[in-house]
């Protein structure tokens, strides 16, 4: 249990090869959206968009998948995408003005917005446990973790945001999720890190200068 | 003898007009228009009152006269906005700092022009071309580029205080031998500077005198810069479908050319749809990347070296400005300003640090001596 990340940040960075996928796979979906209503010059129908958008998103996840990435893509029906990394489950789903969409009706939903799909302990009702809990005692006691990655658009249907959001109940339709917390994941360019660049794999030489009455000095080109 | 074009430099270095100054020095401005085209003798007075204004001591107006950048000859890369008296400035600083060069290097064998010139063949040929002339391999990323066009003969000056808007000229000097001679704005971002300088060696390669259409010689800069950095059939081959941001931020470092110009360089090869390419920029924009690309994937911006290489033979390491600026009767903080601009024997790597002084010891002059230079007749 020690060696989980806690702190939010560190949860994020932790399953950013994750985020990073779904992220990339988003932004591919989203264009596939605007070319598709694009070449049938016709106004972005919403829900046909997001659905859209999640199939090429799977796509782009399964076949860019390295064999060994730290998290497996689970494939729920509706085109649904669930990243799934060892203690953690991560379901994306599209969200609104930084609000992630409620629950469904059903009870393994409001289960997975309540933490509660932990292990089966005769006696305990996780939803209860946790009920008035702060994120540290929640953490440090939970053995598993339901995580959103909330992505939005724009009215052009660009991807406009995407959070990570640790939800601790659904709330009523209207209402908006309540959360432990939530936190912005960067475009997946902002994560490239230790690249070498053009200038660092070749040695630099100093400029060979020869003086006119002397004979060959300085560098050879 | 007062040198009015000496006068007319220093002035339009500080960004004076000819009013400007005349109402500081309580003359009528008829006197300075005068001044600036003739060389005679003028009162004592006057000349100390100019030397005050500007900044620069009175042996700098009693100069001979220096080499000069006509105007119809540069093709400068800057935003529309840039002040003409700031272009102004900038090209007498290039002159100043080509003036002091020369002088410097009067006892030094004048580094090999190796660079090719063009008449006719399209940007893309001569950008290949221009690769197997400078020794690079016709399919790699350049490394040290401001480095590898010095090498080749070509003078790169950094300026002092450039406004951001200005990015690089270039030309061909008017002296024998004629030199090409790049100006850059070395505080622009390391991919930017590097695409810049591809631009003007573009221009110098391809433009050796310019004429014709301003948009279409800039067009032509632009296509020689594309392939000479990324090159046509290395980048299709690094690039696969489906194309994202990420994919082609990637080369960023390898290559050290911005996001925007790989963007750009993919769509121009086919490499992006119309509607990917549209797509691509609105993220870059939305981002803020269109200034500032992510830092995470900066590429350090080099400096020129020639400028303070010779004045570190001049006078020692780190170069006495107060030594140099008396070759050219130079305000010693403007050359200070000159000198750190470039880069020092101290930018260099470990395994670079040895060869200046490999110069001095093995040529004539002692360490830390001050060499002679050639002086021009007043």
């Amino acid at each position: 249990m020690n060696t989980k990340p806690e702190k939010p940040e560190e949860i994020r960075v932790w399953l950013a090869a994750a985020c990073n996928s779904a992220y990339e796979g988003l932004l591919v979906g989203a264009l596939k959206v605007q070319e598709y209503f694009e070449h049938e010059s016709a106004d972005v129908d919403r829900p046909l968009a997001a659905n859209l958008a999640r199939y090429h998103a799977k796509h782009y996840m399964l076949t860019r998948r390295r064999f060994n990435a730290p998290y497996l893509i689970a494939q729920p029906p509706n085109n649904g995408i669930e990243i799934r990394q060892d203690w953690c489950s991560v379901k994306v789903l599209k969200g609104r003005d930084g609000n992630a969409p409620t629950a469904s009706s059903s009870l393994r939903s409001q289960r997975f917005y309540r933490q509660a799909l932990q292990p089966r302990l005769r006696g305990i009702d996780w939803a209860k446990v946790w009920e008035r809990a702060d994120w540290r005692t929640f953490i440090r006691n939970s053995f598993h973790l339901n995580l959103i990655l909330c992505w939005e658009t724009d009215f052009d249907y660009n991807i406009s945001r995407m959070q990570l959001m640790c939800p601790r109940e659904s709330g009523k339709y209207g209402e908006g999720v309540k959360v432990f917390w939530k936190v912005d994941i960067p475009h997946p360019v902002q994560g490239l890190i230790g690249l070498e660049s053009v200038d660092e794999a070749h040695e630099l030489e100093d400029l060979a200068v020869y003086f006119e009455d002397a004979s060959e000095q300085g560098d050879d080109d | 003898m007062i040198n009015g074009l000496r006068v007319k430099q220093a002035r339009e270095i500080r960004k004076l007009t000819q009013s400007e100054l005349a109402d500081k020095l309580g003359v009528h401005q008829s006197v300075i228009g005068k001044m600036e085209t003739d060389v005679r003798e003028w009162p004592d007075d006057l000349i100390r009152r100019i030397a005050i204004q500007t900044g620069f001591p009175v042996s700098f107006f009693e100069q001979g006269f220096g080499p000069e950048f006509p105007l119809g000859s540069l093709l400068f890369r800057c935003r529309a906005s840039l002040p003409a008296n700031e272009k102004t400035r900038l090209r007498q600083l290039a002159i100043l700092e080509f003036e002091l060069t020369e002088r410097l290097s009067s006892k030094i064998k004048p580094i090999e022009l190796r660079i090719p010139s063009f008449k006719g063949e399209s940007p893309s040929d001569a950008a290949r071309i221009t690769r197997t002339t400078l020794g690079l391999g016709p399919d790699t990323p350049i490394p040290h580029l401001l480095n590898k066009l010095e090498r080749n003969g070509i003078f790169v000056f950094a300026v002092p205080n450039a406004d951001d808007r200005f990015d690089a000229f270039s030309l061909w000097s008017d002296t024998e031998p004629r030199r090409p001679v790049m100006i850059v704005n070395s505080s622009k971002p390391g991919d930017r500077l590097r695409y810049n300088c591809a631009h003007e060696l573009g221009h110098l390669v391809l433009h050796r005198s310019p004429r014709g259409n301003l948009d279409e010689l800039e067009k032509e800069a632009q296509s020689f810069a594309s392939e000479f950095l990324l090159p046509a059939e290395a980048i299709q081959s690094e690039l696969s479908n489906p194309l994202t941001l990420t994919e082609i931020a990637k080369l960023k470092p390898r290559w050290g050319v911005s996001i925007q110009a790989l963007v750009v360089r993919s769509h121009e090869l086919g490499l992006l749809t119309d509607r990917q390419y549209r797509y691509m920029f609105e993220q870059i924009s939305k981002l803020g990347w269109r200034k500032h690309e992510p830092a995470n994937l900066d590429i350090k911006p080099e400096r020129p070296r020639l400028f303070r290489k010779l004045a570190e033979i001049a006078s020692g390491v780190p170069p006495d400005a107060k030594k140099i600026a008396a070759v050219l009767n130079l305000p010693v903080r403007m050359v200070e300003e000159m000198l750190a601009v470039h880069a020092g024997k101290s930018d260099l790597p470990p395994s670079a640090k040895g060869e200046l002084s490999k110069v001095i010891v093995s040529g004539s002059p002692k360490p830390g001596t001050v060499l002679e230079f050639r002086n021009k007749s007043n």
